[in-house]
């Protein structure tokens, strides 16, 4: 089922949690809320179980607006991080839960629960467990039992919450892998909740970036990745160096001797900060022109090789990463090294505020560029 | 949990795990290779820091040792922790001698008086109708208040830990209430509303009949004594469980009802049966805010605790201490049955062991 998230809004006494949200997710699709902690995602998934009554804006679940719906009505299987099983009840009892509470009149006969368990368990690959206990069970076993007791219900979406969050790191990549294969068999339209960004970028097909109560960026796993649209979003998903400069045209001149960078894409003109990944910088000759630095320290790790420099002009250290290919054997610290960034984001040069403002930040449609100031500010410090 | 069920349970478990990955059952995907998490904790550690700087010989020996870890600090008679003996018999010795003068040697006497004169006189004093009155009201007085305080524990605990609101930690304050006012307090509160000055006497006095100096003041003053009970035992519990289990129940499609039902009743009964206890062993005992409202009238007002001074002043020391004795016992029953449900159900009661 497809779903429709317009306007909304929510606040939490003065803390505003979602600040317009627009979002569509369809039919079928596995979407991630990635952000940092409070960034709202999880209060935006609460919203749309129905868990966080709105301020304002409406939900839709296909034709049928959700807005005013109750938990119950909404059908949504909901996943938390800590499982939340009855542990009082057996694996079997836990997956029929969803189906022996309806009434009388809507309640399947109870060889149809059984035949319906039976096929959940064997579809989460846990059959045979019936008779056995939460706490007789392994972390990725309880969170596919949560799973085969969300799905007993048939949702109109799947809505998980830090489903991987309290499982060691490999149980969480082989269960991740899983839970992909499983999307792609059942075809449930998926939501879930993340603040790691390698685990949505993996699992997802479109990615929500969420920042203080706003959509940054929605995009797929590349479009995020390579055109990151705000400051935040190349932050989040990497360690950016920030290298200051005036855009000209399609033009770029760096504060650090004469660099031109050239740009294609439309820019923003006059004074921008120029984003660019540790692993995208190139050594280049002295002929050509490029940022000279001061080589701080050398680290070598298995196929890259990582220096942290002091660029000449403006002292400014920055780390970038170099394969070993591409390396030269003989570097050694105090070295000058030419380099040039080979592929950036450009993003107009905020405003430096003495100090962030937070009246400022409540008021609607100055937000953005206040985000991006605040943003800028924590990067520098 | 329930320790002795796992016990019977968990070897069936293992062999049916062993079997599942005989034949490659994908239910072991996460590696656990089905063995249950608490037969994997009984296995040895594999190795301990303590072992580093043994020989290899040594290491073998210590390996078996290995198998009865949990007591092997009691083994080990080590001089640098322990005192000298004299000390540690003279601690003990000391601690013996406080529990019994003050514990146990007052229990005692309280058996030894009441047989003084025999069983014969013993059970007399309970053939007489001002005790039998006595002990009756104080079951009913129990009858009535802790059924109350269980639905009102229940309420307010569950509005305390399942939802937000304004006022909580006032709520929380007057729970407490009780705890902190002295019951003679408590029990003069009942006087100047019920009292002949009280302000809801002439009402009450037309049109539902005699609080003061009646059962039903009484009982009005064991509920107030004993309200915080089982609401104090509930809330860390319910707490600590947090409200994710309801959600997910709601989101499932449950009722209210249906949630609170089958799945935080559950979650909570050992611990609201431990309150309701409490609760009991304070509502039988209660004499302070009891005395203040009760008028003392025998056969009509008195409650045991009340009775046994009554026969205590008048110098019938066998009635007194048989009554007495038949109160501790209660007391005992209570104790013997809580520390049951400790044994019993220690993980789920331990968030609440406060008392």
């Amino acid at each position: 089922m497809d779903i429709k998230i317009r306007g909304v809004q929510k606040h939490f006494g003065n803390f505003h949690a979602l600040r317009g949200i627009d979002l569509n997710i369809a039919s079928g699709e596995l979407l991630a809320l990635l952000g940092p902690s409070g960034s709202g995602k999880t209060t935006l998934l609460r919203a749309i179980a129905g868990l966080e009554p709105l301020d304002d804006g409406r939900i839709l679940f296909g034709d049928i607006d959700a807005t005013q719906l109750t938990v119950q009505a909404r059908r949504v299987g909901l996943v938390f991080q800590q499982y939340a099983l009855f542990k009082h009840m057996t694996v079997f009892d836990n997956v029929a839960f969803g189906l022996s509470v309806r009434k009388a009149s809507e309640r399947p006969s109870k060889a149809a629960i059984a035949a319906r368990v039976e096929a959940l368990l064997a579809l989460v690959q846990l059959g045979g467990l019936e008779g056995r206990y939460p706490a007789q069970l392994s972390g990725g076993q309880k969170q596919r039992v949560a799973l085969a007791r969300a799905l007993a219900i048939e949702p109109r979406v799947l809505l998980l919450d830090e489903p991987f969050g309290a499982l060691d790191a490999k149980v969480r990549k082989d269960l991740r892998r899983w839970l992909r294969k499983l999307h792609s068999e059942t075809g449930y339209t998926t939501i879930f909740v993340t603040h790691d960004q390698e685990e949505a970028l993996e699992l997802a097909d479109r990615v929500v970036i969420m920042n203080r109560g706003r959509i940054e960026q929605i995009g797929t796993t590349d479009d995020v990745y390579d055109h990151p649209q705000t400051p935040f979003v190349f932050d989040f998903l990497g360690t950016p160096n920030i290298l200051a400069g005036t855009a000209r045209g399609s033009h770029i001149l760096l504060d650090e001797n004469d660099v031109v960078l050239e740009h294609s894409a439309i820019q923003p003109q006059g004074a921008v900060d120029v984003y660019a990944r540790p692993a995208d910088f190139e050594i280049v000759g002295p002929s050509i022109s490029g940022i000279d630095g001061e080589i701080l320290e050398i680290q070598r790790t298995g196929f890259l090789i990582r220096l942290r420099l002091r660029l000449q002009q403006t002292a400014q250290t920055i780390e970038i990463e170099i394969t070993h290919a591409a390396a030269q054997k003989n570097w050694a610290i105090g070295d000058n090294l030419r380099i040039r960034p080979l592929r950036f984001s450009v993003y107009p040069r905020a405003q430096e505020a003495p100090a962030p403002l937070p009246i400022a930040l409540e008021t609607p449609g100055l937000g953005i560029s206040h985000t991006v100031a605040d943003h800028r500010v924590r990067a520098r410090n | 949990m329930d320790t002795k069920k796992n016990d019977s349970v968990s070897p069936e478990i293992s062999i049916a795990g062993q079997t599942q990955i005989a034949v490659g059952d994908p239910a072991d995907a996460d590696g656990s290779h089905g063995i249950p998490a608490e037969a994997a904790r009984a296995l040895p550690p594999p190795a301990r820091p303590s072992l580093a700087g043994r020989t290899q010989t040594q290491i073998a020996v210590g390996d078996q040792s290995a198998f009865v870890y949990p007591f092997e600090p009691l083994q080990q008679k080590n001089a640098v922790i322990t005192e000298a003996p004299w000390v540690r018999r003279l601690l003990i010795l000391i601690g013996l001698g406080f529990l019994s003068l003050f514990l146990l040697l007052p229990l005692l006497s309280v058996f030894v008086e009441a047989l003084r004169k025999g069983l014969g006189a013993y059970f007399n004093a309970f053939a007489e109708g001002e005790t039998l009155a006595a002990i009756k009201l104080t079951l009913i007085a129990s009858l009535i208040a802790v059924p109350l305080n269980l639905i009102f524990g229940l309420c307010a605990a569950w509005a305390i830990t399942k939802f937000e609101f304004r006022g909580k930690q006032l709520l929380i304050t007057l729970i407490d209430l009780p705890f902190s006012v002295s019951p003679v307090v408590s029990g003069l509160v009942y006087v100047l509303i019920f009292g002949a000055q009280g302000w809801a006497q002439p009402w009450f006095g037309d049109h539902v009949g005699k609080v003061l100096f009646a059962v039903p003041g009484i009982v009005l003053a064991t509920i107030f004594v004993t309200f915080p009970f089982i609401a104090r035992e509930l809330i860390p519990l319910m707490q600590e469980q947090g409200t994710e289990d309801e959600l997910a129940s709601l989101s499932l499609g449950a009722s209210g009802w249906q949630t609170f039902s089958r799945v935080t009743l559950p979650n909570i009964k050992w611990g609201l049966l431990y309150g309701v206890l409490l609760c009991n062993a304070r509502a039988m005992g209660e004499f302070g805010a009891v005395s203040v409202v009760s008028g003392h009238i025998r056969g009509l007002t008195n409650t045991m605790p009340l009775h046994i001074e009554i026969l205590y002043n008048e110098y019938q020391f066998v009635g007194a201490f048989a009554v007495a004795s038949l109160l501790a016992l209660l007391a005992l029953l209570t104790l013997a049955a809580k520390s049951f449900l400790e044994w019993q159900h220690a993980d789920q009661l331990a968030a609440t062991r406060r008392h």
